[in-house]
Order: structure tokens, then C-alpha cells, then sequence
């Protein structure tokens, strides 16, 4: 919390000084009944002098209040989007530096980042909620004063509000559990609202008819998602309902006391205006303290999950100490030893005492039925996961001793569910090599690599065509041909040690896909290993190295030629794909 | 009041609720203004029975104000629900309601719609729905104030009023200009910002930017594109600052005058103790027609929210606050093949300058099976759009059954497909292969025909296919294509009488291939199919194949397999270089 105070004074020290003039209108608010007092006093006495004061003591209260506000406001809003932003930018390094993917996969991870994640500004909301605490306490403290200056037993009702705090553990209690509670459907909320905007789903959507089915869930989804909020203010409500009975029944007594003192003449008619003008104050004292207990626990739990998203990415950097840079080219290649691996909390290991060469210089192709654990395998030579068990060693250097974002630099290729960057189609190939991130040379070259020149001539605006039809001027791609971008992103980088294409051609055209393998086979270069998964038989024959996985496990290694000879489960599938070219 | 208007018809009796109450307090309140001052007032008098009579009515309306507050609380929270139920509706109407998906995909509109979806999200939106009380409230106690001052003198409380009311109206328009900015001029460069940002965070694109090391040039571009937006937006705002600090000191001298004239009549006589202290509480509660706070910053964000939704919706025909009347659910009746038809059709993106498709003409008699090759763009996903009418075309017609599909529910419901990119739901398996209410049987059926059995044996069908759900489970490509394969299947089951399968085993492997085509023949038996694949030996097996050539050349070459393979053209070109390897 100190830290959101502290980001907010460092990204503008005066605007930070300015959210105080809020705190300054709300102090004068509170000393209005003060104010009416003497107002009422003056009355009594006939004196005009008096009754002029108080009113330009009132008028002050008011105007000056407003037009502080609303400086205060002013900065206080900026100042929120300013801390927000700083904060979200951490949020979203602190995110995407952690190098495995865990963190992103996992529900009982992704809960814990998910409101850090999807709320911008769940941070900068925090500085809000603090400043806001800071008023209305500032606005407490002057009704306290007041109190006190107006009859000592007042403070009686202050000891009150001591068992409200107490009993205010258990709001806090109810609404962490409501948010927790809440953030599954609201979740799907999301999820099925994206659905219906977006033109993928809504072709589908209208196809089968699921328009009204759609709706009918998302209505489902959001009275899930408020359910445990509702039921949290239910019992907030009723206990605060009872803290305020118990509190006015109070006040009522000790003013039915004053007033008996009053008409004995002990008392003074200000005094008295003062004490039943300052109870709806006093009142709300007791219930600012919860409130600014409340939300500053509410501020907690933010910066709580951001601490922890800290603390796991340090956990997470500790884990992987490795430093040494991988070699400048692969001399004997990569050894995967006994690497077995379980993704977070599945039943059954995806990969089993895997153990396998794969020599400098060749091309591999790893095939097997889906679900056989390829992918997976690729995932962890480029390590976005930790083996559960064995080791990866690239010219006999364990993986886990490589720096990571050395050794990635040093790989590339394209993941079977690549991404879609939505950028210049400039920049979407050119991310795949940042250090020529804008030069068209190289990235026409990359897209020549991927067989991709035709998707980028059809665009309106060639290479500069923003991507995606959200955007102004954006323009959509078919599945085809942002996979070619990707497959062109992984070709920007010149000498990579270890090229992973993961089903790079899946949904390409057969020329397309011919031409591509084309100059895979011209990308065997002394030094580096190329990683191939695919289906196609056309495709694994020209590598010099075929791994068979199935259900996890290597069940058969060697080249085309030999595993053919062989008449097991490698000769069965391409007997089976070649059956349909015969 | 936009928002009132639509908590209305999300919850009449929520909102005729919370509405009495905030009434009821508001009298509380006024009344309590009025005891007080005629509590204080007897006082000197000393006339106890009296002080004491209003003693009690004090105590009494003190004490009830607290109640009502914590039943407003309750209520408003129910209420609130019943307006996101209402508005969530509403931009999802927004989103699948038209026949068509040109809204969604024309950069315009998209972009507009995400807006609406994104302003959904922000914190004030939430929180705007239940602030609404929390302004009505206080607006009727000022009116209760008003009344309490009109004996007096009747102007007055309406000069004091209106000056607060000014003072409100600058701010507020002050406010709305800033936020509305926030979602108009600045929103593409804000957008763009957040998608920078969820490039980071976003599982989808996690493994690229790790492998490709783009962290920080991202936050570096995320970092100077927030900043740029922002930067404008303060100016604006901080210049727009003025005017409500002017409308502050009218406000001032108004309240001034009014407090000095009550302090006049009481020298001369004409205004007791018991009044001068009653309304000079009135006078200090007219503030309520002032500016009031976060409820007020929250209110009218998530009106201006409310207004670019209302927008949206009447530009697409849509009643601006209420669902459209509910279309006629048409169900298929028949279940016999279907029969397609394009003829010349011609179409091309809004946003692209060249035609996806130019003059095209395909029939395809009912029950036959047709498969489309060609290069990646050149239209075979467009075409098949078309044909489930969600493009009208720019030229010529397409029909099924004799019935346009961009027009007829029930045509369009006779086709049933598996799109490129299908969607893949947060639900259980059993929603993922039919959403909506179906049989056991429909259900086992079709996820064994596409070869999914397996995965219900080792999910069982309740499972949600996520992994960001407790007990959620991922699925690899394949087993994702096989779900939608089953969904397909299972509409045929519907009785859809075309089936679509663009590219449906992009992902499978040899065996599940295999495995698929052979119980193809089987499982399409009486509907006519339409298959888009690069795997020709899958494609040969159609009765018919055309090719389709790029560049709005239309159909090359429509035959049999065997007739292609004689034409020599280039679907024996293609054939060719797929099979080279297993000539042996
Ligand atoms: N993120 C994940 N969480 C849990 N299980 C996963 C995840 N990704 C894949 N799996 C499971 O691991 C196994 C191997 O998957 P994968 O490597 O994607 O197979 P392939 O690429 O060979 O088709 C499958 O059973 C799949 O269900
Ligand atoms: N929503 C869209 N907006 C603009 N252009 C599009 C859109 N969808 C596809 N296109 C373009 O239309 C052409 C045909 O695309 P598509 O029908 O998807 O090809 P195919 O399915 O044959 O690969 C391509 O050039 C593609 O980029
Ligand atoms: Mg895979
Ligand atoms: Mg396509």
C-alpha cells in the first residue's frame, strides 16, 4: 500500500499535493453543523455581526468545498490513471518476464493473477480507494473535533463505534469471499460476451442457431457472478443496519440527557444545535473507520496479489539459476535424457522418460497421433515448462544451467496455436526478430522463407496494413494465411540453434506446403537442429530423422527408410496416409 | 433518465422498490430538517411538553433513516444484478442479432462495439448501476429543502437551487467531456494500448513473446501509446476546469445572500429560532442539487456508456434500451439433403479494395458430395459464408433449397458447419458438441461418428474445456477439431441438410484422418456435404471437385478425380506433389 502512495508521489509529486485540496473541502464540510451552531446561537441573541460570520464561515464550506473538489477531483482522476498505468506496465513485464507458462494455464494461478490481469487499473483503482479513505477520514477526525468541542458526552458514542470495528472482520471476511467467489462466472461472463462480438463465433453462432442459447448463458453467467456479491451486502447491510440502530438508540438517550440539561440551563442552546447537527456526522464516523478499514483491506488484497505476483516471479527466477550462454553453433547437438513431464495438476504425465539425440546439422521430425505429447515436447525444449523429471542438454550443457532468454534468442519457429498479432503486418512478422523489428528487407525475405509474399501483396496497403478489423483501416486474414505470417515470423531470425516448426502447415495449400518444405530442406545447415512436427508423410520422409511418439513415450527413432523397413507403428501410419494417393 | 429508463425494464419491482425507499428517506430526512429546528426552537421557551413531543419525533426519524439505508443496500444490490442481467443482454443482442456479420468484421462498427464491450468492463460501470440511488436520494431530500423554504420566501431556495444546479451541470459536463473523450477520440490509441498490454498478459500469445523475447519492447510500445492518448486527454480536461470554478463563485455569493437575508428577518423579527435554524439547514441541504462525488463520476461514465451502447444498437434496427422482439425460432422440419445454388455471385470486403469472389457460379444438386480446393485466399471460406448467408452478396444470388440464407431462418438452419477457426467454448464438453438442450443419444452419437469417444471416456461430458475453470481440462488441436466435428454431426442429426467442413482435419493425425473418412460416406449419407481441404487424398473421394483459382478467377476445373487427373490441370498438379513421396 505504501508502495501505491509511493508510485503516486514519484510519477507526480504535485499532483499528489493537489488530491489533498479534496481532503481540505471535506474537512470544511465537516464543520458546517459547527457553523449552524453559531448561526442558531446568533439567532437566539439577535446578533446580525454573528449570524453574518457564521454564513460566510457556511458559504465557505460549501463553495470552497465544490470548487476544491473539483481540482481535487481533476488530479485525483489523473493521478489514478497515471499510478494505474504504472502499475499495469509492472503488472504486465512482471506477467510476461516469468519464463514458464504456468502461471497463465493454471486456474488456481490464473485467479489469483486474473483481476491483476484483466482489470487495468485494479491498482490505480487502489490509489482511488486510498485517497478516498484519506478524505473521509480527514472528514471523521473534524466531525470528532466538533463533537468535543460541543459536549463531552458525545464521545460516548465514539467508544460505540469500537464494536463496530470489531464486527467489521467478518465483513471484510464475507467480501473476500463474495470476490473470490465471483471471479469463475465472472470469467465466463467475459468469455461468452467476447463470443458474441467477435465475427468467428458469430458465424458459427448464427449458423447453429445458438443466438438465443448464447444470450439465455451469458444471463446465467452474470447472476452467477453477482450472486456472492449480493449475499455479501445482505449480511454487510443488516449488520451495519443493526450497529447504526443500536448506535442512534444510543444517541438518542444521551441527547434526551441533554436536553434535560439544556431546559436546567446547564447546556447551551449551540451546544445543542451543534450535538444534533453532528450526529449524522458521528455517525457516519464509526462507519468511515469500517469502510476505510474495508477498502483499504480491499487496496490490500490488490497489492497482496501483486506482491505475489512478484514474489512468484522471483520464486520462479530462483528456480531457473541458470546463466551460461548458450554456444555460438550447436557442435554435437541435443540430448534429451530420461525428461519426463506433467502439466500443473493433470492425473497423468504428458511426456514419460523421453531420451533422445538429436545431432547439430540434422532435421527431426517428430510425428504421432494427437495427443501424443509433441507439442509439449517442443514447448520444453524452448523452456516455457520445467521437466518434472530428466534434463534437456544442449552440446552437453543442461538446459536448466542455460541463461533462458539467451538460449530463446537463439532458437525460433512457430507454435501449432500461434498467436495473432494484430499490428502492422510490418511488425507482426518483424516481432519475430526485434533487432530488425522495421526494416521491409529483411522481413520480404522472412516472408519469401514462409512462401508468405501473397498474403502480404494482397493487402491494400502492403506491408504497413494494420492487421485485425478492429482496428481503423484494419483489414482480416483467413487461418491459412496468419499462419504463413507466423511461420514467417519464425523465419526472421538468421541462425537460430534450434528451429521448432509445430504443424507449420496444417492449414496451407498443398503448393504452398510443397514449396515450404522445399526450403526447409535448403534451412539444414551445419550447426543448427530443425524440429519439424507434422502429419504429413510427403513432408517427414525428406528428414533424416523420424521420432515416433505415442502417448508419451519415443516408441520408435531413425530414418524414413529404416522405420519403414521396420513394419511397426511409423510404416502403419504412412501405409495408412499413402493408401489415399494409390 | 437514460439509466433509470433501463433499470426499469431490466427490474420493475427492484427498481419500484429501491425507488420508494429513497423516497421514503428523502421525507426522513426533510422531516427531520423541519423536527430539529422545532425541537431547538422550543427550547428557550421552555414549554417542556412541547420539546419533549419533539424530541420523540426526532429520535423516531433518527432512528428510522438507518434502517431504510441498509434496505436500500440489499435492494440495490438485486437491482444492480437485474440491470447487468439487462445491459450484458443487450450489447450480446448487439453482437448476434443481426443476420448477418458484417457489423462485426467492418473496422467502423468493430471497433465502435468493442468500445461498448471495453467500457463494460471498466470499474465505473458496475459500480455507475447501483450509484444512481445514491444521487436520487440525495436529489429528492433537496427537493424536500425547497418546500421547506418556499413559505419563506419562494425564490429564494430556487436562486440557491439553480446555482447549485449550475454548478452541477458545469461539472458534470465537464466530467462528460472527459470521459466521453476517453471512449471517442482518444479510444483507438487507449484500445491500442490495452491490446499491447494483453499481448503480454494473454495466454494466446505467451510462448511468441518468450521465444521472440518481446517483453519490453512491447511495454516500451504499450508504455509511449498510453502515454501519447493520455497526454491530450489531461490538457482537455485540466482546460475545461475554468468554467466550474467561475460557476463555484456564483454558487458562493447566491448562498452568501441567502444565509444574510435569513439573518435580516430574524433581527427584524419576522423569523423565529425554530425556523433560522431549520432553514439554514435547508439552505446548506439545497447543496444536494450540487456535485456529488464518485456516485456522480460513476453515474456518468456508465451513462455515457449506456448512450454509445444505445447508439449501436438503433444504428443496427435495434430498440435502444429493450431486447428486440423475439425472432420466430424456426425449427428445420425436414431432414432430406439439401440443394445449393450460387449464381454470379460476386463479393468483396468493405475493407479490401479487390473481390474475394467475382462472378461465381456453383450448383450443387442435393445429396451429392463436392469438395473446393484452392490456395489459401482464395475465397473458399468466403464462399462458404456466403452460402450460410452471413454476407449478402454484392451481386447475383445465393440460394439452399431454393431459400436465400441471409434472409431465411430456415434456409440458413438447413446448413451446418465447421468453420477454419470454430469456437471453442468455456463449457462442459456436452455444451461444446450442442449447445442448447439435446438427447443422450444425438449427444453419444455424434462425438463417436467424429471419432471423440475416447475424449468423453476420459472427461466424461461435464467437464469444462479450459483450464481456467476448477477441474477444467485443455484440449490438444485435434481433440478439439473431433468436438467440432461432433457438433456438426450432431446438426445434421438436427436435420441440417447441407454439411460444411472447411478445413476439418487441419489438425488431425494419419489415423484419426483415416478413421474420419472412412465413416464419412457412412455418417453423411443423405445430406449433401461440402468439404475444403489441402489433404487431397481425403478430397478424392468426393463425388465432384472443384478448384478454385485466387484473384476472382472463379472455378478452373470441376470434375471427378479421376476426371481432374485426366484434364492433367492443376488439381493433378496438386495431387501430384502430394503423393510424389509415396510412389514407390
Ligand atoms: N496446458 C495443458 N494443461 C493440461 N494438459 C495439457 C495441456 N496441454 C496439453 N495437455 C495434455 O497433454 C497431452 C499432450 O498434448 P500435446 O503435447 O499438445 O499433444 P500433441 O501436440 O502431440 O497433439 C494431451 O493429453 C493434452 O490433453
Ligand atoms: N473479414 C475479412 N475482411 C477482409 N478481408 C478478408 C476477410 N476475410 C477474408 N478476407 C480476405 O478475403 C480473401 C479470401 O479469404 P478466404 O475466403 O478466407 O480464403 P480461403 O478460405 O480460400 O483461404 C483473402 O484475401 C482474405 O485475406
Ligand atoms: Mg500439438
Ligand atoms: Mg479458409
Amino acid at each position: 500500500m505504501a508502495r501505491v502512495l509511493a508510485t503516486a508521489v514519484r510519477v507526480s509529486p504535485w499532483q499528489s499535493l493537489l488530491c489533498l485540496f479534496e481532503t481540505l473541502g471535506k474537512v470544511l464540510a465537516a464543520l458546517s453543523p459547527l457553523f449552524i451552531g453559531v448561526f442558531a446561537a446568533g439567532a437566539l441573541k439577535q446578533d446580525l455581526r454573528q449570524m453574518l460570520c457564521a454564513a460566510a464561515a457556511l458559504v465557505g464550506s460549501t463553495a470552497a468545498n465544490t470548487a476544491l473538489q473539483a481540482v481535487g477531483v481533476n488530479a485525483r482522476v489523473r493521478q489514478m490513471e497515471l499510478v494505474g498505468h504504472t502499475f499495469d506496465a509492472q503488472i504486465a513485464e512482471l506477467t510476461a518476464r516469468i519464463p514458464t507458462l504456468d502461471h497463465l494455464e493454471n486456474a488456481s494461478y490464473l485467479d489469483k493473477l486474473q483481476i491483476l490481469r484483466d482489470n487495468e487499473n485494479a491498482l490505480g483503482g487502489a490509489l482511488n480507494t486510498l485517497i478516498n479513505t484519506i478524505n473521509t477520514l480527514a472528514y471523521a477526525v473534524s466531525v470528532l473535533l466538533v463533537a468535543v468541542t460541543a459536549d463531552w458526552r458525545l464521545l460516548i458514542l465514539i467508544a460505540l463505534g469500537a464494536a463496530r470495528l470489531l464486527t467489521a472482520r467478518w465483513s471484510m471476511r464475507w467480501e473476500k469471499a463474495a470476490e473470490e467467489a465471483a471471479a469463475a462466472p465472472g470469467r465466463l461472463t467475459r468469455h461468452l460476451i467476447d463470443l458474441t462480438v467477435s465475427p468467428a463465433a458469430g458465424a458459427e453462432t448464427r449458423v447453429f442457431g445458438h443466438q438465443s442459447e448464447l444470450r439465455r448463458r451469458i444471463r446465467l453467467a452474470v447472476v452467477g457472478w453477482r450472486r456472492p456479491t449480493v449475499r455479501s451486502t445482505d449480511r454487510n447491510s443488516a449488520l451495519a443496519g443493526a450497529n447504526s440502530v443500536l448506535f442512534f438508540a444510543t444517541a438518542v438517550v444521551l441527547l434526551g440527557w441533554m436536553t434535560r440539561d439544556a431546559m436546567a440551563g446547564t447546556v447551551s442552546v449551540q451546544s445543542l444545535v451543534v450535538a444534533v447537527g453532528v450526529l449524522q456526522g458521528l455517525q457516519s464516523v464509526s462507519s468511515s473507520f469500517v469502510s476505510a478499514v474495508g477498502s483499504l483491506t480491499k487496496v490490500g488484497r490488490n497489492c497482496a496479489r501483486f506482491l505475489w505476483l512478484r514474489d512468484y516471479a522471483d520464486e520462479v527466477a530462483a528456480v531457473h539459476t541458470g546463466r551460461r550462454q548458450p554456444p555460438d553453433r550447436l557442435r554435437d547437438g541435443i540430448r534429451i535424457e530420461r525428461l519426463s513431464f506433467r502439466y500443473g495438476d493433470s492425473a497423468r504425465d504428458s511426456l514419460t522418460d523421453i531420451s533422445l539425440d538429436l545431432p547439430a546439422g540434422s532435421v527431426v521430425a517428430l510425428v504421432g497421433e494427437n495427443g501424443a505429447g509433441k507439442s509439449t515436447l517442443v514447448k520444453l525444449l524452448a523452456g516455457l515448462y520445467r521437466p518434472t523429471g530428466g534434463r534437456v542438454l544442449v552440446d552437453g550443457v543442461d538446459l536448466a544451467d542455460l541463461d533462458l532468454i539467451g538460449w530463446r534468442s537463439r532458437m525460433s519457429g512457430a507454435f501449432q496455436d500461434h498467436a495473432r498479432f494484430e499490428l502492422t503486418a510490418q511488425r507482426s512478422v518483424g516481432a519475430g526478430d526485434l533487432a530488425v523489428l522495421d526494416d521491409p528487407e529483411r522481413v520480404l525475405r522472412a516472408l519469401h522463407d514462409a512462401a508468405a509474399e501473397d498474403v502480404v501483396n494482397a493487402l491494400p496497403a502492403g506491408l504497413g496494413t494494420r492487421l485485425g478489423t478492429t482496428w481503423p483501416g484494419g483489414v482480416d486474414l483467413s487461418g491459412g494465411q496468419w499462419q504463413r505470417l507466423a511461420i514467417a515470423r519464425g523465419m526472421m531470425r538468421q541462425s537460430p540453434l534450434l528451429m521448432v516448426l509445430d504443424e507449420p502447415t496444417a492449414a496451407l495449400d498443398a503448393a504452398t506446403e510443397h514449396s515450404l518444405f522445399e526450403r526447409y530442406a535448403e534451412a539444414r545447415r551445419p550447426g543448427r537442429v530443425t524440429l519439424l512436427v507434422t502429419h504429413r508423410f510427403s513432408t517427414v520422409a525428406a528428414a533424416d530423422l523420424v521420432v515416433v511418439l505415442d502417448q508419451g513415450r519415443v516408441i520408435e527413432v531413425g530414418p524414413h527408410a529404416e522405420l519403414l523397413a521396420n513394419q511397426g507403428h511409423y510404416a502403419n501410419l504412412y501405409e495408412l496416409q499413402g493408401r489415399g494417393y494409390r | 433518465m437514460n439509466q433509470l429508463r433501463v433499470l426499469w425494464r431490466a427490474s420493475p419491482v427492484w427498481s419500484a422498490v429501491a425507488l420508494a425507499l429513497t423516497v421514503t428517506e428523502a421525507a426522513v430526512r426533510t422531516l427531520l430538517m423541519v423536527g430539529i429546528g422545532q425541537f431547538v426552537g422550543s427550547l428557550p421557551a421552555s414549554a417542556s411538553a412541547r420539546t419533549w413531543r419533539w424530541f420523540l419525533v426526532v429520535a423516531v426519524l433518527l432512528l428510522a433513516g438507518p434502517i431504510l439505508q441498509s434496505s436500500l443496500a440489499a435492494v440495490t444490490a438485486r437491482c444492480t444484478t437485474a440491470y447487468l442481467v439487462h445491459v450484458f443482454d443487450l450489447v450480446a443482442e448487439v453482437g448476434v442479432h443481426p443476420r448477418g456479420i458484417g457489423h462485426l468484421d467492418t473496422p467502423d462498427s468493430a471497433s465502435r462495439i468493442r468500445a461498448v464491450v471495453d467500457a463494460t468492463r471498466d470499474w465505473s460501470f458496475v459500480t455507475g448501476a447501483g450509484a444512481i440511488w445514491l444521487i436520487i436520494g440525495p436529489r429528492l431530500a433537496g427537493l424536500g429543502a425547497i418546500a421547506v423554504l418556499l413559505p419563506w420566501r419562494w425564490w429564494v431556495p430556487l436562486a440557491v437551487a439553480a446555482s447549485f444546479l449550475l454548478v452541477s451541470r458545469v461539472f458534470m459536463s465537464w466530467i462528460s467531456l472527459a470521459f466521453d473523450k476517453l471512449l471517442e477520440t482518444t479510444g483507438d490509441a487507449r484500445r491500442r494500448a490495452s491490446y499491447l498490454r494483453s499481448l503480454l498478459t494473454r495466454t494466446e500469445s505467451a510462448k511468441e513473446v518468450r521465444l521472440f523475447g518481446l517483453t519490453d519492447w512491447l511495454s516500451d510500445v504499450y508504455r509511449s501509446t498510453w502515454y501519447e492518448a493520455m497526454t491530450e486527454l489531461w490538457r482537455e480536461r485540466r482546460s475545461g476546469l475554468g468554467p466550474v470554478l467561475l460557476a463555484c463563485s456564483v454558487m458562493a455569493l447566491t448562498v452568501g445572500g441567502a444565509f444574510a437575508l435569513i439573518g435580516l428577518d430574524v433581527t427584524a423579527g419576522t423569523v423565529s429560532l425554530a425556523g433560522a435554524v431549520t432553514m439554514a439547514q435547508a439552505i446548506l441541504r439545497l447543496q444536494n442539487f450540487g456535485v456529488l462525488g464518485d456516485a456522480g463520476t460513476a453515474l456518468a461514465r456508465s451513462t455515457s456508456t449506456l448512450r454509445a451502447l444505445a447508439n449501436v444498437r438503433q444504428e443496427l434496427g435495434l430498440p435502444a434500451i429493450g431486447p428486440a422482439a423475439a425472432q420466430a425460432e424456426s425449427s428445420r422440419s425436414t431432414h432430406a439433403a439439401a440443394e445449393v445454388r450460387l449464381d454470379g455471385v460476386s463479393f468483396g470486403y468493405p475493407s479490401r479494395a479487390t473481390q474475394a469472389l467475382s462472378n461465381l457460379t456453383l450448383q450443387i444438386p442435393a445429396g451429392q458430395s463436392i469438395a473446393i480446393v484452392g490456395v489459401n485466399g482464395a475465397g473458399k471460406s468466403t464462399l462458404i459464408k456466403l452460402l450460410c448467408g452471413l454476407y449478402e452478396p454484392d451481386q447475383g444470388t445465393v440460394r439452399v433449397d431454393g431459400a436465400d440464407p441471409a434472409v431465411d431462418e430456415a434456409a440458413r438452419r438447413r446448413v451446418a458447419v465447421i468453420f477454419q477457426d470454430f469456437v471453442r467454448y468455456h463449457l462442459p464438453l456436452r455444451d461444446n458438441v450442442v449447445l442448447g438442450t439435446a438427447t443422450d443419444d444425438v449427444l453419444q452419437q455424434s462425438l463417436t461418428d467424429a471419432g471423440g469417444l475416447a475424449l468423453l471416456e476420459r472427461h466424461g461430458w461435464d467437464t469444462v474445456l479450459s483450464t481456467e475453470y476448477d477441474g477444467g481440462t485443455d484440449l490438444s488441436g485435434g481433440q478439439w477439431q473431433r468436438v467440432a466435428l461432433a457438433r456438426a454431426l450432431a446438426a445434421v442429426a438436427g436435420g441440417a441438410g447441407v454439411l460444411v467442413l472447411d478445413e476439418p482435419t487441419a489438425a488431425l493425425d494419419v489415423r484419426a484422418e483415416a478413421a474420419l473418412f472412412e465413416r464419412f460416406l457412412e455418417v453423411t449419407r443423405g445430406v449433401t456435404t461440402i468439404l475444403v481441404s489441402h489433404r487431397l487424398s481425403s478430397v478424392r473421394h468426393a463425388d465432384r471437385i472443384v478448384v478454385l483459382a485466387s484473384g476472382g478467377e472463379g472455378i478452373v476445373e470441376d470434375g471427378s478425380h479421376d476426371e481432374l487427373m485426366r484434364l492433367d490441370g492443376r488439381y493433378a498438379e496438386m495431387f501430384g506433389l502430394q503423393a510424389r513421396r509415396f510412389a514407390q
